[in-house]
């Protein structure tokens, strides 16, 4: 053995290793012997003996360390070997297999000449086939045919409808013939229609001469989930030195990925994420552009989150979400309200009039708010939370019955800290008057980067809101450290709302309001059937 | 009387781990203190003791180390690993309730096995 040290783990099992082992073992024993008087030679063959059998125990030893890696050897060598013999079977069958085939090439090729030797036959030109548009439809499953169901046929050129046609038994339908062109079916949503969608369009088909059409296969089927909101602490509500209350808010916008359209999708549009696309009526298109739909905005108390959650758009028939992916847009918002302070009361409900005019639709609501709420300023605040169809709390839009039961238009309306500046503004005094209301708008939720939550058919996806902790520590500095009413005022969100600096926002800065993150929590299988009323989680902790 | 092969297979192990946590670190190290602790009683032949340190280092529980002796020689050191120091205690657990449950049948007074006298 070389004077250089072995590696352990690389040489230290190898044959030579072995034995220089075994070799240092037997010299030492016989040192030891002859130190102890016994001559050279008998202390070497002592030494051995008391060993016993050097070969076997280094064919052991050998064994021990590398016997599994033999043995897979062997192993592999078997597999090689049968591998072969399967290769050289196979050989010999399509050696076979190709003599038969030369000789059915041989009866061909006579056949063929005999077809040569024979007359011509004119072939009868056959009639041209109709160009058509197929396709099923089903209700949830392809077990389930969606029979008996009405289909437009759309030219995607402009919108144009060509015809309607009925799902046969099997959920089956033919457009009749066509002329060479883009088009689409649309087909109404089942059972009902959702979020104002009455109708899926299906994504282009192309039918052209001599190109089969692919089927259309439209699952009518809402693919639906819902939302559902917990807090990370509940949202703040205290009375301070018995001179205000710190009351808030959650407004929250949530906006679907899968557009939904107002009218048939067609080919000078932007091409949607998603086939098919929802729709409110399949009429063509008019001349102005259509906007999503799938998008719901919501102003939540404590008590919507922990009692009337029912109530909430969130957990109404609008709340349901197409399967996607949803962009989650939050704030919290804070209000200083006085405690000398009445808030006055508004009626069980009113109706909203189309134009920014207002009240067309309820004149006793109409006089009853005018008369107790000065009238013509809030019949401004009205129309401008009214210039946002559709993305106001509940459903803000025209004609539609509004229910007040909560003080949601209250706090849509008084602009955050009017209400102490005007106690500021009165030296401490009770109010004699309303302050001068303005409207608040949705648009103070929108931010340049918001949260994403998954949608999933049948599922309801829970929302985690973090509350920061600061919320009432900032604004009961902000209110102390600004006692006169033109300090006060400076952050206070009014009329100015919509030009309110963003950044001011963005940057967390101002005391009356606070984006919130708002992070996935969960995801759960909504409750059979359907369930439209999902209670929210909520936690305190 | 030495113990027949058979019976000395099972206890081995646990002797070598035993003797290598207390300093003996090379074959024949090994071997001296396995017949000084047993007056001679268990090692007939001392070539036995190899089969058993190789499984041992394959195993894991020893690791190797080759250096030269004060002879010149190369020369192979072991030591126990973390999970030979883990075995050797269970090892010894293990014999105890062995050998008592054996004794109690076999109607022998229960004595320490020799590995465990420190």
């Amino acid at each position: 053995m070389p004077n250089d040290q072995r590696q352990a783990n690389e040489s230290s099992t190898t044959p030579a290793a072995i034995d220089d082992e075994i070799a240092d073992h037997q010299l030492a024993a016989a040192e030891r012997l002859q130190a102890q008087g016994v001559s050279a030679a008998d202390a070497k063959t002592q030494a051995e003996s008391k060993f016993g059998d050097t070969t076997a125990i280094r064919r052991t030893c050998y064994w021990i360390q590398h016997g599994d890696s033999l043995m897979f050897r062997g192993a592999v060598i078997a597999l090689l070997s049968i591998l072969c013999l399967g290769l050289t079977i196979t050989a010999v069958a399509s050696w076979q297999s190709q003599a038969r085939m030369a000789l059915q090439m041989t009866d061909l090729t006579a056949q063929l000449k005999a077809l040569a030797e024979k007359p011509p036959t004119v072939p009868v030109p056959a009639q041209p086939k109709p160009l058509e548009l197929t396709g099923k439809l089903c209700n949830g499953s392809p077990d389930t045919p969606a029979a008996g169901v009405e289909v437009t046929i759309i030219n995607v050129k402009d919108g144009s409808i060509l015809r309607r046609v009925t799902s046969d038994e099997q959920g089956r339908f033919r457009s009749g013939p066509l002329d060479n062109g883009d088009y689409a079916v649309a087909a109404p949503i089942l059972p009902h229609a959702v979020n104002r969608a009455h109708y899926f369009q299906s994504g282009p088909v192309f039918v052209y001469a001599g190109v089969s059409p692919q089927p259309v296969e439209m699952d009518l089927s809402y693919p639906a989930g819902r939302l559902a909101i917990e807090l990370s602490r509940p949202l703040p509500n205290q009375v301070v030195a018995d001179q205000y209350t710190i009351a808030s808010r959650l407004m929250i916008r949530a906006t679907s990925n899968r557009a939904s359209r107002e009218r048939p999708w067609t080919t000078d549009l932007p091409l949607p994420e998603t086939w098919p696309v929802c729709l409110v009526t399949t009429k063509p298109p008019a001349s102005t552009s259509s906007e999503p739909l799938a998008r719901f905005y919501e102003l939540l108390s404590e008590q919507d989150l922990t009692k009337d959650w029912s109530q909430t758009v969130f957990a109404s028939e609008g709340g349901l979400f197409p399967e996607g992916t949803a962009s989650i847009e939050a704030a919290i918002l804070l209000d200083v309200i006085p405690l000398k302070h009445e808030l006055l009361p508004l009626p069980d409900s009113l109706s909203l009039g189309s134009g920014p005019r207002g009240f067309g639709g309820n004149r006793d609501a109409s006089a009853t708010l005018q008369e107790k709420f000065r009238g013509a300023i809030w019949q401004a605040a009205l129309a401008r939370i009214h210039v946002f169809p559709g993305e106001g709390p509940r459903a803000l839009t025209s004609g539609s019955v509004v229910s007040l039961a909560n003080d949601d238009l209250v706090w849509m309306s008084k602009g955050l800290g009017k209400l102490w500046l005007a106690h500021l503004q009165r030296d401490g005094a009770a109010p004699t008057t309303p302050y001068e209301p303005s409207a608040l708008s949705y648009q103070v939720v929108q931010r340049s980067a918001s949260n994403k939550a998954p949608i999933a058919r049948g599922h309801t996806t829970r929302l985690r809101i973090d509350v920061p902790q600061d919320l009432e520590s900032r604004l009961r500095e902000y209110i102390e450290s600004n006692p006169a009413a033109d300090d006060f005022a400076k952050k206070t969100l009014g009329e100015r709302i919509g030009a309110l600096a963003d950044a001011e926002i963005e940057r967390g800065e101002n005391p009356f309001i606070r984006h919130v993150e708002a992070t996935v929590a969960g995801q759960e299988p909504l409750p059979e059937p359907a369930a439209k009323r999902p209670m929210p989680p909520h936690d305190n902790g | 009387m030495k113990p027949s092969a058979d019976l000395l297979r099972g206890a081995l192990e646990p002797i070598i781990l035993e003797v290598i946590a207390e300093g003996a670190t090379y074959g024949y190290e090994i071997a001296r203190a396995i017949d000084e602790r047993s007056s001679g009683q268990l090692l007939a032949q001392e070539g036995t003791l190899y089969p058993a340190l190789h499984r041992l280092e394959k195993r894991g529980l020893l690791e190797a180390q080759w250096a030269e002796s004060p002879e010149g020689r190369q020369r192979k050191h072991y030591k126990l690993t973390p999970l030979g120091r883990k075995e050797r205690l269970a090892l010894k657990s293990q014999w105890s309730e062995f050998t008592r449950a054996v004794n109690l049948i076999l109607g022998v007074e229960h004595v320490e096995p020799v590995f465990a006298i420190v």
